[in-house]
């Protein structure tokens, strides 16, 4: 079969796409007008291709291309439920969609509602006093938690605060968050039940600790039982807790991490408020923290003096800018819609099923897949194919299988702690019917480590490529496609 | 797992072999076999002075990365130029072509494994 | 519920199963202290219908009004086709292509938007993309303090300033130090200390000043020499990667995607091929299976977050990659002539449009010496603030006032014109103008 092409390989020269509007002024040469010696002579190698070619090339890229609209796609960790399509035609509002960031906040009073009624009710919902919506991603929401509480030590002259604890479950993102903010990084032990090791949390703290990061129910799918007694003792210590947000799903409309004594969290709208995921990204990190965090907050802040929204730019406390705006505004009015269609009532349910989903699927296929620790789980179970490494299958192999069947893997050797972890999160958006449906092919796949574990270690059969070289990826570096050439390879 | 017994070891899975007052080492065939297909070595250049124990760079498979650390104190006098482009030397031939670098001894070193001692480290 | 499939029975058959007599007993983890009694304080639910009405009514608080911002965000004609292929479900609603088998589709787009982002910018590798342009600067200028382990970044004042204010935010913590200084000192302040030198191309200010001068003063000194750009400028101009720069990036919105009230826009991160193993973000290389077949991964995983923690070279994980998509496909709609075309009607119906302008008593250019490309600074003789402010009454975003920058610019107003404006509009415009400065 031969190789799906490039766009570039579809091109030929002088074809012609979508006509740009025409150039109805008088013209005048080009080089007189920008100076001949900044004239570029080459014009930057774009393809050259019809509509109809750009339309077949992207929409045969999407059939090879696995989303949640596909099917099940129970990726621990990244909360992989459905997309609402009614926040994409109330994102797609041109009045939302086309205005100007550089726009008179009066021009624009419609947009900054729209954060200021999101940033009031993340504040509410998870239990803090204020929020801001401008850091684009969790991983930007993080590093500005870290800097507001660096800031808030200086401000105290405790200058000599510099450790970030984190659980040696944490995502990576939080120790490179840490290294980020001008940290170092000390790891805090997990003990036998999943959760933070109070005797080795007590032997890390100490007058160099800023701050614990903490995701709670944590990386394992568990709550933090002894959360109270943990906030407790790293504020007896001076020291701040962060709460990664991350596993919100779980706890939204039952419980409010600002409640359990944590100061400052970030939350991941394209996790729990069902923004769309879009193959990467955008996501959106917005930041909630208690009171005596907020005179840190990026500016601008967006606040309503008099009925009318402003930009707050005079904010000499403030730890900065993360984003050249403020932040990934589509995403808001995404989650406006989201939080709408549930309600002060629904909130709680998303919670509910999202845990249920997690628990029947970790009661149907454990006793196949070990749970790496033995409790309720929250909104997403860690198990392990314990029993398949010793038949010489790997969690990859499994993972890999399943994308025959039709399912998109779940996560595979995250937390670092367990070995062979499958870290499933099936969400609330998922039916009993699907979720039996995925159980069987587990159980099938447990079946056929036994019996013919050769169709595991070649899997998968049934994609449009089979299992792919990454060594040879990373050894001959190929990063773009270059014009009229032999393959380009890149010796780093 | 090959352990040759012409050399001896460390904890953190390298190997040295003494020939006069200088160093050939490298990693076990136990630390290739878990990194797995290695794509990548950051060295330094000859000249760096290390302790015992000091990371000099780090070995690279797709998804995980792993310190060197000098398993004696001394000069590196040389890098194995064969494995820029041939990382897979270390994956294939860990005691013979894919050594790492030679290290001009400043001190004796202390507390390396006996072949035996290394056996028993990695059957743990 | 909305968006929950769950009957009564299936519920029942999996408590069953669970070996649970209720939903809430699988939360009896959570202290009872510490469980909501009552619903957050937030409004009660709407049906769809009503969602959708209540945010047309807020959106009616936004004036569409006609626009000639610029400034670092750009309006440009978008096909019909973009935002068709874009919406398409297995796009939207996949994630980081983690299993590569399952994600051919998508890993194909990003591998062709680097190579588009390299062809722009004629520089060796890009990577995924990153947040925005400001944030992709200031990782440009963390990566060359690590690779030059020397702590000063100077920036050119004429570099966007909320891009520069990012920069601050996240240099000093990083242990680095930004310094801004004008085009006329920046040639000085270079010193054996200087990890980067960044300029902007064209310039926050619309001016087409070349880098050549300032990117081999700074490979003279040692440090790498960063440019930021709009793409779309890029379409007529020499590209930075001719010139030498070892880092370009920017802001790819103006390749197609909506303003979006600042997001979500998407920042790209081209490098020279030495320093691809320090940039921050994903990338996408050319690998093969079993059979020799062509397919793509996510390649020098290493680098990232999620294995080297700590040590990774950024914290990145989400970043833009629907919005670089929407530019891939932008791209490839207007091709290798359209992309030209566009970029050069915007420069002329700029220059259409100073040239109308000038035609009124007491307006310049404020930059005179310097020539731009599709955006400019006119002096109009009085204050701009308020001369903008009359002219939001006839309709019109006229620009973006300069004084809030820089006092001596305060009868200044930024002006972007780009290709969708027809000389209907520009004429009005320019008479609009001549009535509030006349």
């Amino acid at each position: 079969m031969a190789d799906f092409p490039l766009i570039f390989e579809r091109s030929v020269p002088n074809r012609r796409g979508c006509v740009p509007p025409v150039c109805d002024v008088p013209t005048k040469d080009v080089a007189s007008l920008i100076g001949a010696d900044n004239l570029r002579t080459e014009p930057a190698e774009l393809p050259e291709v019809s509509e109809l070619d750009v339309v077949r090339h992207f929409t045969n890229l999407s059939q090879r291309t696995y989303g949640i609209d596909n099917g099940f796609y129970p990726l621990g960790s990244c909360t992989m439920k459905y997309n609402p399509r009614v926040n994409e035609a109330a994102a797609a509002n041109p009045a939302f969609a086309s205005a100007h960031p550089f726009q008179p906040p009066k021009t624009v009073q419609g947009s900054l509602r729209v954060i200021h009624d999101l940033q009031t009710w993340m504040a509410e919902i998870t239990g803090f006093d204020v929020a801001t919506m401008q850091p684009p991603a969790g991983a930007s929401g993080e590093l500005l938690c870290l800097l507001m509480i660096r800031a808030y030590h200086l401000s105290r002259n405790d200058a000599q605060r510099t450790v970030i604890l984190v659980p040696d479950s944490a995502h990576g993102t939080n120790p490179a968050s840490a290294a980020r903010a001008g940290c170092t990084v000390q790891s805090v032990k997990t003990n036998e039940r999943g959760s933070t090791d109070l005797q080795d949390l007590k032997s890390h703290l100490g007058p160099h600790v800023a701050a614990m990061m903490l995701t709670n129910p944590n990386t394992i799918g568990l709550f933090e039982e002894n959360i109270l007694e943990i906030c407790d003792l790293i504020h007896q210590a001076g020291a701040q807790v962060f709460c990664d947000g991350a596993n919100m799903n779980a706890l939204v409309g039952i419980a409010r991490p600002g409640d359990m004594g944590f100061d400052c969290m970030h939350l991941n709208l394209h996790k729990t408020f069902s923004t769309p995921h879009g193959g990467g990204g955008p996501g959106c990190g917005c930041v909630a923290v208690k009171s005596h965090l907020e005179p840190f907050l990026p500016s601008p802040v967006i606040q309503k003096t008099g009925g009318e929204y402003v930009l707050d730019e005079d904010r000499p406390r403030s730890v900065g800018r993360v984003h050249t705006w403020y932040g990934n505004f589509l995403m808001n009015v995404r989650a406006w819609a989201y939080v709408r269609a549930y309600g002060a009532e629904g909130l709680s349910s998303i919670a509910k099923y999202a845990v249920l989903n997690a628990n029947y699927v970790q009661a149907r296929i454990r006793h196949e897949f070990p749970p790496a620790y033995d409790r309720v789980c929250m909104h997403e179970c860690v198990l392990t194919a314990s029993n398949q490494k010793k038949l010489g299958v790997r969690a990859f192999d499994i993972s890999k299988r399943l994308i025959d069947y039709g399912f998109h893997p779940p996560t595979n050797y995250f937390p670092l702690i367990v070995p062979e972890a499958l870290m499933i999160e099936p969400t609330e958006s998922e039916s009993k019917q699907t979720l039996d449906a995925f159980c069987d092919a587990m159980l099938k796949i447990a079946e056929e480590a036994r019996t013919s574990p050769e169709l595991l270690h070649s899997a998968p059969h049934n994609a449009p490529v089979g299992r792919l070289d990454e060594a040879w990826a990373a050894k001959n570096l190929d990063v773009r496609w270059k014009p009229s050439s032999k393959p380009q390879t890149v010796k780093a | 797992m090959n352990v040759p017994t012409d050399r001896l070891y460390t904890p953190t899975h390298e190997w040295l072999k003494l020939e006069g007052d200088v160093a050939t080492i490298g990693i076990t065939d136990y630390a290739q076999s878990e990194l797995g297909d290695i794509v990548y070595l950051d060295l330094p250049e000859p000249g760096r002075v290390l302790q015992q124990g000091s990371s000099f760079g780090t070995v690279e498979s797709v998804k995980t990365v792993s310190d060197l650390y000098s398993p004696v104190p001394g000069e590196i006098v040389e890098i194995n130029s064969a494995l820029e482009g041939q990382s897979e030397l270390v994956n294939s031939d860990p005691y013979g072509q894919g050594w790492i670098a030679k290290i001009k001894l400043s001190e004796k070193p202390e507390n390396l494994l006996t072949p035996d001692d290394y056996k028993a480290e990695i059957s743990k | 519920m909305r968006y929950i499939p769950h009957t009564q029975a299936d519920t029942q058959q999996m408590l069953g199963t669970i070996g649970a007599a209720a939903i809430d007993e699988l939360f009896d983890d959570i202290p009872a202290s510490l469980r909501l009694s009552s619903p957050p304080n937030i409004p009660a639910a709407l049906d769809e219908h009503a969602i959708l009405k209540n945010l047309e009514e807020i959106s009616k608080n936004n004036q569409i009004l006609t626009s000639f911002l610029g400034a670092g965000a750009y309006e440009h004609y978008v096909p019909s086709i973009v935002m068709e292929l874009v919406s398409r479900g297995e796009f939207l609603s996949a994630y980081t292509p983690y299993q590569p088998e399952a994600s051919q589709g998508y890993l194909q787009t990003i591998y062709e938007f680097q190579s588009m982002i390299c062809a722009i910018t004629g520089m060796d590798a890009a990577n995924a993309s990153m947040y925005d342009g400001g944030t992709a600067l200031a990782e440009a200028c963390i990566m060359a303090s690590g690779v030059k382990n020397r702590s000063k970044l100077i920036l050119s004042s004429a570099v966007h300033p909320h891009y520069r204010k990012i920069v601050e935010t996240f240099a000093e913590p990083a242990g680095a130090h930004a310094v801004t200084v004008s085009d006329e000192q920046l040639f000085a302040a270079i010193d054996d200390q200087t990890a980067c030198v960044a300029v902007q191309y064209p310039d926050f200010f619309g001016r087409v000043r070349s880098p050549k001068k300032v990117i081999e003063a700074a490979h003279a000194a040692g440090a790498l020499a960063v440019v930021v750009s709009d793409p779309v400028a890029l379409g007529v101009l020499n590209p930075p990667g001719d010139y030498g720069a070892d880092v370009v990036v920017g802001e790819a919105q103006s390749l197609g995607v909506p303003l979006g009230y600042g997001g979500p826009m998407v920042g790209f991160f081209c490098v020279r091929r030495e320093l691809i193993r320090a940039i921050p973000g994903r990338i996408v290389g050319k690998t093969h299976d079993a059979d020799s077949r062509r397919g793509f991964v996510m390649t020098l995983r290493t680098r990232e977050q999620d294995i080297r923690r700590e040590k990774a070279t950024s914290n990145i994980c989400t970043n833009q990659a629907l919005m670089a998509l929407v530019t891939t496909v932008w791209m490839s709609a207007l091709g290798k002539s359209g992309f030209r075309a566009v970029a050069e009607s915007c420069v002329q119906k700029a220059h259409y449009l100073a040239g109308e302008l000038l035609k009124i008593p007491g307006v310049s250019l404020t930059f005179p010496n310097d020539p731009f490309a599709f955006e400019f600074a006119v002096d109009l003789g009085r204050d701009a603030e308020h001369a903008a402010d009359r002219l939001l009454d006839s309709g019109y975003i006229a620009g973006l006032p300069l004084g809030r920058f820089d006092q001596n610019l305060r009868n200044s107003l930024l002006i972007s014109v780009s290709e969708t404006k027809s000389k209907q509009t520009l004429d009005a415009f320019a008479l609009a103008l001549a009535k509030v400065c006349g």
